[in-house]
């Protein structure tokens, strides 16, 4: 129907200004235009705190390339994305073939459930969790160790050579939850006819698994990648309260994430930094880090081509 | 059912399956245990068991440290936010996905971009705008933050959700002469109820948890919510030693997140999936 057509656009119009101008203009006001603010106090030496404002040009940003803390959380940032995603997308498939398989739709439903819950709960609540778990002292890892007489397997798993495998331990167990349901949903739409005729075919339902459901649902591995990468560069509340164990003290640098180390920067409370002009070019680099990714993920994984069925 | 060798991924597979929702389960039962005992009691180990079951440490962390305020807190500002995100929404759904009009696929491209900004590259202009206007530290800002930070990927949701929805009995009335707003208020929501139900839940869910935006703009015991001020417990409750404490505070957080989660699931999911559907 075209709505361009005289009669109905007087008749729409109205209703089409109402629902979109104020939402707009909310939307432009306090989530776009705080990215060109952004940009623009990184240009500046300032605390945030005071009304001088010292124009100093790129001085933050190549600040940035030497300050090791910063350097650190880049590259942490990176490991999430590049193990985060390995793990995830492996585990994941592998759960959605067994899942997938399942006769039982009440089955498959709960199971999807179970595995979805820690999406829905406070990252404080499941950073000190997992803190509990991993505790050195009193950890349920450790004490299960021992209780199996794998005692010599023991580490301190908060210590710093193992903290970023914990923290990414974490992680990937809330997301495998969180794809799996993604990726089910896409498996469910596959239509059986071709199922049935790779059976009759003799093919296992490992190589109908690897033939017929990853290539249909390559365009959801492919979303699940970029918001993946995304979510490394912004996760949160997850490191910043697992890495202080529990002591209210600052994340460590070895699970800090840009956005970690970005709050820190600006707000951190331990060490009052404030530095929010300063902050400011690391969300600005934070911003153009995640659009590249995005950018290049992209081109280089979506076919122009999708599969017809 | 037939052992067969080709299956044997499949064997191994769900072997993993049970082991990582039997994890899952047991350390939330340990949790529960734990959440029960004494912080000496913690410290002997993980196979103690709680000598008495008291309900001391739920209570001296609801009252003394004020979880259930941050609970209220919560309930009060996500609430709210909720039905705003909802009522800011649906129109605009309505209208990016069912009219072509001058600048509509810019509009809902802004929108999509805006689902990838992480807050982070926005708090810093945000806290200075807010606190310029004394909104810092109160209600009304938390509740300002969360209805737009939560809109693009409400109005996203929404829109794959009325492109769902058959457009037949909507060109009936507009040719009997309704106008937008009646065919909006009258066919599209009632039609729509599902879907969004299932936004609402989830946007209510997702700001349950939230906590960076309640991390920098919140810094008051009288409005923390649910995620912050657990947050604040850890200082207070590590400096006295009282794990014991924690652990019901942590309870106290997971509990009804799974009560309210398990009882509406089946919508939460269906709300995620709704554009994987389609295919």
């Amino acid at each position: 129907m075209d709505y361009r057509s005289s009669i109905f656009k007087k008749r729409y119009k109205n209703f089409i200004l109402i629902s979109t101008i104020p939402v707009v203009t909310f939307y432009v006001i306090f989530m776009i235009l705080p990215i060109v603010q952004s940009l623009y106090y990184s240009l500046f030496k300032w605390s945030g705190f005071t009304s001088y404002k010292q124009y100093i040009g790129l001085k933050n940003y190549i600040d940035l390339t030497g300050d090791s803390l910063f350097l650190q959380s880049v590259l942490n940032s990176f490991k999430y994305v590049i193990f985060g995603s390995i793990i995830i997308i492996a585990i994941t498939l592998m759960f959605t073939y067994v899942i997938s398989n399942y006769k039982s739709k009440k089955l498959k439903d709960l199971v999807q459930m179970i595995l979805f819950v820690p999406n829905t709960i406070s990252p404080v609540a499941l950073a000190l969790l997992w803190g509990f778990i991993l505790n050195t002292r009193w950890g349920l890892l450790n004490g299960v160790l021992d209780k199996i007489g794998l005692d010599f397997l023991q580490r301190g798993w908060l210590g710093n050579d193992y903290i970023f495998g914990a923290a990414l331990s974490l992680l990937v167990w809330i997301h495998v939850g969180f794809f799996i349901v993604m990726y089910i949903a896409a498996a469910d739409r596959i239509p059986t006819s071709l199922y049935e005729s790779a059976k009759l075919d003799g093919a296992s339902s490992w190589k109908q698994f690897t033939k017929i459901t990853i290539p249909l649902i390559k365009d959801v591995i492919e979303t699940s990648l970029v918001l993946w990468t995304i979510f490394s560069f912004k996760i949160f509340g997850y490191l910043y309260v697992f890495g202080a164990g529990g002591a209210g003290a600052d994340a460590p640098p070895p699970v800090r994430n840009i956005s970690v180390q970005l709050f820190l920067t600006a707000f951190g409370k331990r060490t009052p930094i404030n530095r929010l002009a300063y902050a400011s070019a690391m969300a600005i680099i934070l911003l153009i880090l995640v659009a590249i990714l995005v950018y290049v993920i992209r081109n280089l994984l979506m076919s122009a081509e999708t599969i017809e069925y | 059912m037939k052992f067969k060798f080709s299956e044997i991924p499949k064997y191994l597979i769900n072997l993993f399956l049970i082991f990582w929702i039997g994890f899952s389960l047991f350390m939330f039962f340990w949790l529960i245990l734990s959440s029960f005992k004494t912080t000496r009691e913690i410290y002997m180990g993980v196979w103690t068991m709680p000598s008495n079951i008291s309900l001391d440490n739920y209570i001296r962390v609801l009252t003394d440290f004020g979880l259930l305020r941050f609970m209220v807190n919560s309930l009060f500002v996500v609430t709210i936010s909720t039905v705003l995100v909802l009522v800011l929404s649906a129109p605009i759904a309505y209208v990016l996905s069912r009219l072509k009009f001058f600048g509509s696929s810019f509009i809902s491209l802004g929108f999509i971009i805006g689902i990838g900004i992480p807050i982070q590259t926005i708090f810093i202009p945000l806290y200075l705008m807010m606190s310029g206007m004394s909104l810092t530290d109160s209600y009304l800002g938390l509740i300002w933050l969360y209805t737009v930070t939560s809109l693009p990927f409400t109005i996203y949701l929404l829109m794959g959700f009325f492109k769902t929805i058959p457009s037949t009995l909507e060109d009936a009335a507009r040719i009997d002469g309704a106008t937008a707003t009646q065919s909006f208020l009258k066919i599209m929501l009632p039609m729509a109820r599902s879907g969004l139900i299932s936004a609402g839940i989830f946007v209510f869910v997702m700001l349950w948890k939230e906590f960076l935006l309640a991390l920098v703009f919140i810094s008051t015991e009288n409005y923390k919510t649910i995620s912050l001020g657990l947050y604040s417990l850890i200082t207070k409750l590590t400096y006295t030693g009282d794990w014991g404490g924690l652990f019901a505070g942590v309870v106290l957080v997971i509990l009804p997140s799974i009560i309210f989660y398990s009882i509406l699931a089946r919508k939460f999911i269906a709300g995620l999936t709704v554009g994987i559907g389609k295919g």
